[in-house]
């Protein structure tokens, strides 16, 4: 039993070890936002909150923070509509080919969003369109629909189809088979697919930056401010969308998942 | 290999919560001994003790004598059939029933010569080479009951081993186990909620209720002389009578609606004397007609529903002058019953315990 | 309801199908076809010259610095995937078996929480950390375990430090999933017949949570493969990776039928990935 005891210290030291080793970045980050002199970097001279004054007041960060949200909530809309009704489709019936549609629709998900990026710039060249926040939103739309078929397919199931037979036997139209029946059961996976879209298109970057010119989002934008090397801006814009990413997180899991007792 | 089992005022709590209270039993060597009582009444947890699995709160137990409290699962002279039975999905049929054999370093002909033995007493000669996923239920239960009897263990312990069974091969492996454990002679301790399954196999029935033993012994004293009312209702059907109970001299008499009778000192249970008591019999002891002198009548009842059920009839009887008590009672199944007769009923005082 | 007959409600299936495959079709699958013959094309000046040859895949193979780029990308993924993996699954194993059951979610919700910040952001964090003047130059002069700033930024190891802290964090999650869902019965069952720990571990547990190495493996795999950002803000141009020199033919060449030819490239490194782990990577429906 002693021998067991010493496993649990060590385990218990190796992953405090690996937690400071994933808090360390986000630690120094938020820290030295913080920081009072230009450099980001030891000593702490702060605390100040300087730099949090200037990222308001920078227009052009502003506008980039609402085109960032925007295109993550339309394009993400986008998504999830799409994927919803391709899982149902696909779950309700075996369609000729079911398997190759399937396979087509995942498709995005196994090719890095450079290339994915890459060949929608070459069309929109070829096509003579211009980049542009629309051009952004289609990027994410594709790279999130897979996404949010494949969360919600995996939830679809016998019980899915028992459940729309039984409204169709009662007489429901297909309208409100899926607005009183389809929807309401899948709505855990349908709302955990549309916010895990959410921050994966807000944290996108290379489809922002290929598909992108005069408007751009967040990320671009962030990457253009590093070109001015370490600064204390960086760790502030930074730390604010970290901490906002948590707080809706908690949010979330509070509002939406644990109430409906998920594990 | 067989050893005897004893547990020694073994609890075990969770959480604060008390799963297990003073669990105190033996169990003789070689003898095939079933754990029986309601889910959740704490039967897995009593197993996972006795493998060693979970540590007690409280109190010893001893296997062919020696204290084995505390002892790793490994170093135990015991082996468990799990559940789920746990069979390893990546290892062949072979590969899982060597595997103890591996554990203790024989060589990959030894074990093997050895693992085709087990598989052939439980019947599965011929399947060493598949995965467990390609065997049907029960003969992945059969692959678990060889793969713990490789090893060789003194006492080994199932849990719901036939949970998962359909109920003719369930009826077919109760057989089977019962027979295995003839030959080998090992000490059984097999978990179930199923009393007819406990009936059919045991040399010695446990019936556990909320973490106590509520009584043991042999079948047919479990049945028919259940130590209390929880094992009276849980091991079959069961009437209960309220009765009043006078004594005077020597002589007991028992009050009932239905008139009172004597009743021999062997039918009172427990020892301790109440004047309210409650009069049980089985539904086999009830009786049609009118009754014989010193048996007790229970007057003209109205059958409320009869059924036909293959090895017997079984009706329901509203009794007189009674608004809720039903009296439940079997009968031959040649015997004509039918709902809305008025029928006269009686019952043996042989028949008749008193708690 | 036979074989392949077109009942109203299979056509009613194929209509809700129909938006995402079309979707997908003209988004994705268009743009790679039109991509697949533009790395069959070539730039001559800035004309876009349609003539079908193989000259970018040629020309790949002629370029030190392309196979080069291409051999870092596969070297750095190798080693980050390893190390994300070996240093994720003992968390994993920890939180699944020793953190009592009330506490694990909470425990992997913490092991995740840098997930959450931009991707971006998470990689000029990096840089703050290990730049010469950064935290850890600072304590280890402090401690007088160095005398002069060691050169950790714009290095392969900020690189690979970089991508295993995001991919440590994937991989401990699908671990953990994979743990979580083995009965607890197989390790019992084991340990009963006389296996030891280490055996346990080597013979049971190991085995039953290869599929979520492999698709922790994977994923890490391939996503540091595809990744622009992490080297180039922390590797720097010491030493390129393909995605690299990919942006860099679009960038001061506009050279789109080398970087189509590059990214093709990419991409068949990944699906050889991909193919070797296949068998453990299913989409499965509850
Ligand atoms: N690890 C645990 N933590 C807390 N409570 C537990 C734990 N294991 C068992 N219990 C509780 O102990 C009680 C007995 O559980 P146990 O599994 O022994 O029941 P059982 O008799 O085997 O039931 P079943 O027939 O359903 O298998 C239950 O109320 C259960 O909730
Ligand atoms: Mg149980």
């Amino acid at each position: 039993m002693t021998s067991r005891r010493l496993g649990n210290w060590l385990g218990l030291a190796y992953a405090l070890t690996v937690f400071a080793f994933i808090f360390l970045p986000v630690a120094v980050l938020v820290l030295y936002s913080f920081q009072g002199g230009r450099l980001p970097v030891p000593p702490f001279d702060g605390p100040s909150l300087k730099w949090y004054g200037q990222i308001f007041a920078d227009r052009k960060l502003m506008s980039a923070l609402a085109n960032s949200l925007g295109v993550a909530a339309i394009s993400s809309a986008v998504a999830c509509v799409l994927g919803f009704l391709a899982a149902l489709g696909l779950a309700r019936q075996r369609i000729p080919g079911a398997a190759l549609m399937r396979s087509v629709i995942i498709a995005p998900l196994t090719v890095s969003y450079l290339i994915i990026g890459l060949g929608l710039l070459a069309s929109l060249n070829a096509s003579g369109f211009r980049p542009s926040l629309l051009s952004v939103g289609i990027g994410h739309a594709v790279i999130n629909t897979p996404l949010c078929f494949a969360i919600i397919y995996s939830q679809t199931g016998a019980h899915q189809i028992n459940f729309e037979r039984a409204a169709r036997d009662l007489g429901a139209t297909e309208l409100r088979v899926l607005w009183h029946v389809s929807a309401p059961v899948l709505a855990p996976a349908i709302l955990a697919s549309y916010f895990l879209s959410v921050t994966f298109s807000w944290d996108e970057f290379i489809i922002a930056f290929l598909l992108s010119r005069f408007e751009v989002t967040l990320p671009v934008e962030i990457w253009s401010l590093l070109r001015s090397g370490l600064n204390p801006k960086t760790n502030a814009i930074g730390s604010i969308v970290f901490l906002s990413s948590v707080l809706l997180v908690f949010a979330l899991e509070l509002l939406v998942f644990r109430k409906r007792g998920n594990p | 290999m067989t050893a005897e089992l004893s547990i020694v005022d073994v609890g075990r709590d969770f959480g604060g919560q008390a799963v297990l209270r003073d669990v105190t039993l033996k169990v003789a060597a070689g003898s095939y001994a079933v754990l029986l009582g309601p889910s959740g009444c704490g039967k897995t947890t009593l197993l996972l003790i006795l493998g060693g699995f979970l540590d007690p709160t409280r109190g010893r137990v001893l296997i062919g004598g020696r204290d084995v409290t505390g002892m790793a699962p490994a170093r135990r002279p015991t082996t468990t059939v799990f559940q789920d039975y746990a069979l390893f999905p990546h290892m062949s049929i072979l590969e899982n029933v060597g595997f103890g054999q591996r554990m203790r370093g024989l060589s990959r002909r030894e074990r093997d010569a050895k693992s085709l033995e087990f598989l052939d007493l439980v019947g599965l000669a011929g399947s060493e080479r598949k995965k467990p996923h390609e065997l049907s239920g029960g003969q992945r239960q059969r692959v678990a009951l060889a793969r713990a009897l490789a090893v060789n263990p003194d006492v080994l312990l199932l849990d719901e081993p036939l949970g998962a069974l359909d109920l003719n091969l369930r009826r077919l492996m109760q057989d089977e186990l019962k027979s295995i454990q003839r030959r080998i002679g090992t000490t059984f301790v097999h978990v179930t909620h199923d009393q007819e399954e406990a009936m059919a196999i045991a040399d010695e029935i446990i019936v556990m209720d909320k973490g106590t033993v509520m009584d043991s012994g042999h079948p047919d004293k479990v049945y028919l002389r259940p130590r209390n009312q929880f094992t009276a209702a849980f091991m079959g059907e069961a009437n209960f009578l309220n009765g009043r109970m006078t004594e005077t001299g020597s002589r007991v008499q028992v009050e009932t609606e239905f008139g009172s009778l004597e009743l021999p000192s062997e039918a009172f249970i427990g020892g301790d004397r109440e004047a309210e008591v409650q009069l049980f019999f089985r539904p086999e002891s009830i009786r049609l007609g009118m009754a014989p002198a010193g048996a007790l009548a229970l007057g003209d009842a109205i059958v409320e529903d009869s059924a036909f059920l293959g090895t017997h009839r079984r009706c329901l009887f509203r009794l007189n002058d009674s608004e809720s008590t039903l009296i439940k009672a079997w009968f031959r199944q040649g015997e004509s019953v039918s709902a809305g007769q008025s029928l006269p009923i009686w019952i043996g005082i042989d028949s008749i315990l008193c708690y | 309801m036979s074989g392949g007959a077109w009942t109203r409600e299979r056509i009613l299936a194929l209509g809700f199908v129909l938006p995402a495959l079309a979707w997908t079709l003209v988004f994705f699958v268009a743009p790679f076809g039109f991509m697949v013959a533009m790395s069959l094309w070539r730039r001559a000046g800035a004309e876009l010259v349609r003539d079908w040859s193989l000259v970018n895949y040629l020309g790949f193979l002629a370029r030190p610095h392309f196979v080069e780029g291409l051999l870092n990308s596969i070297e750095i993924a190798a080693i980050v995937t390893a190390a994300s993996v070996a240093l994720a699954y003992p968390l994993a194993w920890f939180i699944a078996a020793r953190v009592p059951a009330g506490w694990q979610r909470i425990a992997l919700a913490l092991a995740i929480v840098p997930f959450w910040t931009s991707y971006v952001v998470r990689s000029y964090a990096w840089t703050l950390v290990l730049s010469n003047k950064g935290v850890v130059n600072e304590w280890l002069t402090s401690a007088g375990l160095i005398s002069e700033p060691l050169q950790l930024s714009s290095t392969r190891f900020a690189t690979v430090t970089g991508f295993v802290h995001f991919f440590v964090m994937l991989s401990t999650l699908t671990i953990f999933a994979n743990l979580k869902q083995l009965s607890p019965n197989y390790a019992r069952a084991a340990a009963d017949l006389g296996a030891g720990g280490f055996q346990t571990f080597r013979l049971v547990v190991l085995p039953l949570t290869l599929p979520g190495i492999m698709v922790g493996g994977f994923l890490s795999f391939a996503l540091c493969l595809g990744d622009y950002i992490t080297p180039q803000i922390l590797g720097g141009n010491n030493e390129l990776v393909l995605p690299q020199i990919i942006m860099l033919q679009l960038g001061r060449r506009a050279d789109f039928p080398m970087a189509s030819a590059l990214s093709i490239i990419l991409m068949l490194t990944v699906t050889l990935a991909y193919l070797a782990c296949a068998r453990w990577l299913k989409l499965e429906r509850a």
